[in-house]
């Protein structure tokens, strides 16, 4: 994204706020679906990206590259999203148990389970934390190198690593425990 | 010279799964490889996982390709309001722009009058690279800092039948220096601290006949109080330490009475009847509290308060039923949980006579304890084996959280007790609460849980022991258990040091009198005065800045062992664009959130093992930082100095050991990155950042798997990490200062000249090791001179150098 660009949309430009948003938009809602595995969630976090992205432009200074500072917001807004929801979910669980409650619908993430071949990846995958679900996420769907995971997360290089190689610990130990 | 160790192997095996090998790390993997079949196995197996994981992520998601057009629509939506919004910011900026310069104008006109002959002031030109950190006001060192307390500082008093009966002996919180205050032939037992620390009540049973001592913390001076009574005694001291009230048990009738402990006057008896419980002072020391039986019969039972002269005695609650906790919380308001076959009631009563006013009443639950802090009530029931936790908001309760199910804890074991309070079950700022998991067979893991029920943690599961009891240190950092040995039954006393158990609850707690004399019924020393210590919180909101102290330390904690001495040199309130800065985001913090900058000093920290069985990097003098905010006191560990010279010491971290590996040597193999070959080089840079020498001393050593610098520019490098589709490369320049002067480090940005045209780093980053690094983006197929510039002008040809290799090693975090 070249810098005249970026100026057009600090001053407010409809046209090159258009398309800063057009431009990104596919990746930001692909980067938030892979962390929050839920595709309403995932649209309404890449509306908050945007709008809270388009906001700060003023700070972008062109530290890091472009896309890199989004995918940072991205990727803080969605783990917020994700933490809301869990705290959601135990409380929805809490009601059912205390009133016996049978929720009809299907549950996104049962649903999609049942479509898939490999339902025990994703029990393991459910089963990290989004301290390391979030960088093999970035790793092995999104294909970011290292060195980018740890700008986005402002981790640094080490960390990263050490946090993938346990998250691979764990799902294998997980999926072994499948096996059996 | 090719061949590496079975675990380099592995190392490098995990480096290559995250692009993080060099073309010759490769070589010499593939070579151990061909060698080791267990290593081959484990090689294809990452492979398959890796494999497995991006086929189930591409066929989860790749079907979405983007958002809905709603999306686009609520953007465009809300963008007028944002240009609008901008516009009237630049506007105020503008402004703010022109008084700026209006006071600068008035400012140079003073300098003019008052300061003629000052020389005038050179500014060194370096470009101020971004983010940095932002210098802090600076701050003398106050020269005596308290420091935190050494386990060996702290005091606890306990029980133990080393020689038949029960004695009162005292020990450090480190099991060292254990004495004997009482020496027999009596029963002594139930040591109970004076507010101050300096004494010890305690019960004495000789012939049957029970009474109260004191004596002083070494055991000198004791003196009995009270009479002997039939049995039972149990005595609580004033908050002003100048008296004790006890109940003593009769044949027929119980005696509630006050007395000086200093010896000089008698036994002021308040009351005789049958009591039930006693609980002893209101905090500001006017009044008593006891329950009684009113009606044996009925089974109806009364919750009374009385002076200290026996006026002005009054039931403030009667009830049918079991009081099975109740508490001062002020001198003004009480908390009574009573139960009965059918209700169990949380009732909140008044000191000063108001009708009793009953908060909660469940019929089928129980209600477990209640946690009260400055702002907050909240209670906690049990029922479907699992715990609840409500705010009391006004009269209503609204829902917290739960512990469902705690039973799954037990599944290992035949059968469960469920959850029960420890002795002390909540700390003494009321946030947390200890929670005993009975699950039978002797075992009980103990948990610890926040005042919200939001975090509900493990801290141990011992095999052999059963948890009697437990209580809290008064700073609310350790907590001495009493534990039943399920094979000896005896029981004996341990301590657990939160922090680490919380992070580790694998950790067992640390035996302090085991396999010498058993011991139970622990109590901490009080400080010796009110001086309140640091809390252990969980990311509790923050609100002023020595809760912003609490919650970095707790922080910090969590990084880093060996922080014994850890003292907070500056804490500081930052602003908006300050934060901004800090955590290196443009979104800046919200309005309503506050955030402080706390830098420490230590003389010894230690970062934690990222993995158990991996030791962590050396131990470094110097100082960490960290940024918390007031929304939920999340820390954030910065690290780095700040300005040079503000915190003597800051700006200078020392590693305090030499790794313990041997210094490679510089190795005569070269380094690929991205085609070229790197010999590995110090850069000696004086506080300048000008060049002393080059490539004298070539300290660049392995440490258990990382790197440790001495000080110098290195180059490293993680080759080949495939960055586009081009099949791009980084290089990764890596600078730690001999000085250690890291605002030296921030002024410098060493450019590459690629194909005659400079190139700046594509990324600039900093770790908590003092050390900076410059990613830049290499194209195999460009042609580079690798010509080094320096803010100063001065050039620093690599070509030379390029010729020689160590290899990289992963640096642990």
């Amino acid at each position: 994204m070249d810098s005249l660009w970026l100026e057009q949309c600090r001053a407010g430009d409809s046209t090159a706020i258009e398309k800063l948003v057009g431009t990104y938009q596919r990746d930001v809602y692909r980067l938030a679906l892979s962390i929050l595995d839920d595709l309403h969630d995932a649209e309404d976090a890449t509306q908050e990206v945007f709008l809270a992205a388009l906001r700060a432009l003023d700070s972008f200074h062109g530290e890091a590259s472009f896309k890199t500072w989004l995918f940072s917001i991205t990727i803080n807004v969605s783990r917020s999203r994700w933490r809301r929801r869990q705290s959601r979910a135990r409380l929805q669980g809490l009601l059912q148990s205390l009133f016996h409650l049978r929720v009809p619908e299907v549950l996104p993430d049962e649903k999609a389970e049942k479509d898939e071949s490999d339902a025990a990846l994703w029990r393991a995958v459910r089963a990290l934390d989004d301290k390391h679900r979030v960088p093999v996420v970035l790793r092995y769907y999104h294909d970011l190198p290292v060195a980018d995971i740890a700008a986005m997360l402002k981790i640094p290089i080490g960390t990263v690593h050490s946090r993938l190689n346990h998250a691979r610990e764990r799902l294998r130990d997980l999926l072994k425990e499948e096996m059996k | 010279m090719n061949g590496i160790t079975h675990e380099q192997a592995q190392n490098y095996l995990r480096a290559a799964a995250d692009g993080l090998i060099s073309d010759e790390g490769r070589i010499q993997l593939e070579a151990h490889l061909r060698d080791c079949d267990s290593c081959r196995a484990e090689s294809e197996e990452l492979g398959a996982l890796a494999a497995r994981i991006t086929h189930g992520f591409h066929e989860r998601w790749d079907a979405y390709d983007g958002p809905s057009e709603n999306v686009m629509a609520t953007i465009r939506s809300q963008k007028r309001r944002i240009v609008m919004s901008k516009r009237i910011g630049i506007a105020a900026k503008t402004f703010a722009g022109i008084a700026a310069l209006i006071a600068l104008g008035l400012l140079v006109d003073y300098l003019f009058d008052h300061l003629h002959t000052t020389a005038p002031i050179t500014q060194p030109t370096y470009p101020q690279p971004a983010p940095s950190i932002q210098p802090i006001t600076p701050q003398p060192v106050p020269s005596a800092q308290p420091t935190p307390p050494q386990l060996s500082s702290y005091l606890m008093a306990f029980v133990s039948e080393k020689s038949g009966e029960p004695e009162i002996y005292t020990m450090h919180a480190d099991g060292s220096d254990i004495t004997a205050l009482t020496h027999g032939p009596a029963k002594n037992y139930s040591p109970t601290w004076s507010p101050d620390g300096r004494k010890l009540a305690y019960a004495n049973e000789e012939n049957g006949k029970t009474s109260v001592v004191v004596m002083n913390a070494d055991g000198s001076g004791q003196r009995r109080l009270t009479n002997p009574a039939d049995s039972y005694v149990s005595f609580y001291w004033s908050p002003d330490g100048k008296r004790i009230a006890y109940v003593s048990e009769g044949a027929n009738v119980d005696e509630l009475a006050v007395i000086d402990v200093d010896g000089t006057g008698v036994a002021t008896v308040l009351d005789r009847m049958r009591v039930i419980g006693f609980r002893g002072w209101s905090p500001d020391g006017q009044q008593l509290m006891y329950s009684k039986a009113e009606d044996l019969e009925s089974g109806t039972r009364v919750v009374c308060i009385i002076n200290l002269d026996g006026s002005g005695r009054q039931t403030i609650l009667q009830h049918a039923g079991e009081m099975t906790l109740m508490d001062w919380e002020d001198a003004e308001h009480i908390y009574v949980i009573a139960q009965n076959q059918d209700l169990t009631e949380l009732f909140q009563l008044s000191a000063a006579g108001a009708l009793p006013e009953k908060i909660v009443s469940l019929e089928k639950e129980n209600i477990v304890t209640w946690f009260k802090s400055p702002h907050d009530l909240t209670y906690v029931t049990n029922s479907f084996l699992s715990w609840t936790w409500y705010r009391l908001d006004g009269n209503k309760s609204q829902y917290l959280s739960t512990w469902p199910n705690y039973e799954a804890l037990c599944q290992k074991y035949q059968y469960m007790l469920g959850p029960s309070e420890a002795g002390n079950v909540r700390s003494p700022d009321g946030l947390q609460g200890l929670v005993i998991v009975g699950c039978g067979e002797g075992r009980s893991p103990l948990y610890i849980v926040s005042n919200d029920g939001t975090k509900i943690n493990p801290l141990f599961d011992h095999p052999l022991g059963w948890v009697v009891d437990a209580q809290w240190s008064p700073d609310s950092k350790y907590v001495v258990i009493t534990m039943g040995n399920t094979p000896t039954s005896r029981t004996d006393l341990y301590l657990v040091d939160l922090a680490k158990n919380l992070q580790d609850p694998t950790l067992q707690p640390i035996p302090l009198n085991t396999g010498r004399m058993g011991g139970s019924g622990a109590v901490w020393q009080p400080f010796p005065s009110a001086e309140t210590r640091t809390t252990y919180r969980f990311g509790d909101p923050v609100e002023n800045e020595s809760q912003a102290l609490i919650a970095a330390e707790s922080n910090l904690r969590t990084a880093f062992n060996y922080i014994e001495t850890l003292k907070a040199v500056t804490v500081e309130e930052t602003t908006y664009g300050d934060y901004s800065k800090l955590i290196g985001s443009s979104s800046g913090h919200p309005a309503d959130m506050k955030t402080w900058l706390v830098v420490y000093f230590n003389d010894h920290f230690q970062s934690k093992a990222p993995t158990p069985g991996v030791t962590p990097s050396p131990p470094f003098r110097g100082c960490v930082s960290v940024l918390i905010d007031s929304k939920n006191g999340e820390g954030m560990e910065i690290g780095g100095p700040l300005s040079a010279g503000v915190i003597p010491g800051c700006d200078t971290p020392q590693f305090l050991e030499q790794p313990t590996s041997t210094v490679m040597p510089a190795s005569t193999e070269p380094l690929t990155i991205g085609g070229f070959q790197f010999q590995i080089c110090e850069i000696l840079l004086d506080d300048s950042v000008k060049i002393l020498e080059t490539c004298k001393h070539k300290g660049y050593a392995e440490y258990n798997g990382g790197i440790a610098h001495k000080g110098g520019l290195v180059f490293t490098g993680h080759g080949d990490v495939p960055r586009n589709a081009t099949g791009d490369s980084v290089l990764i320049l890596g600078i730690s200062l001999k000085s250690g002067d890291m605002q030296k480090a921030l002024q410098f940005e060493p450019k590459i000249i690629e194909a005659n045209v400079e190139k700046s780093p594509a990324e600039v980053f900093t770790n908590d090791y003092q050390e900076f690094y410059w990613i830049y983006d290499v194209n195999k197929s460009s042609h580079y001179s690798f010509l080094l510039k320096f803010p100063d002008g001065t050039t620093l040809d690599l070509q030379p150098l390029m010729t020689h290799f160590t290899p990289p090693v992963i640096r642990n975090p």
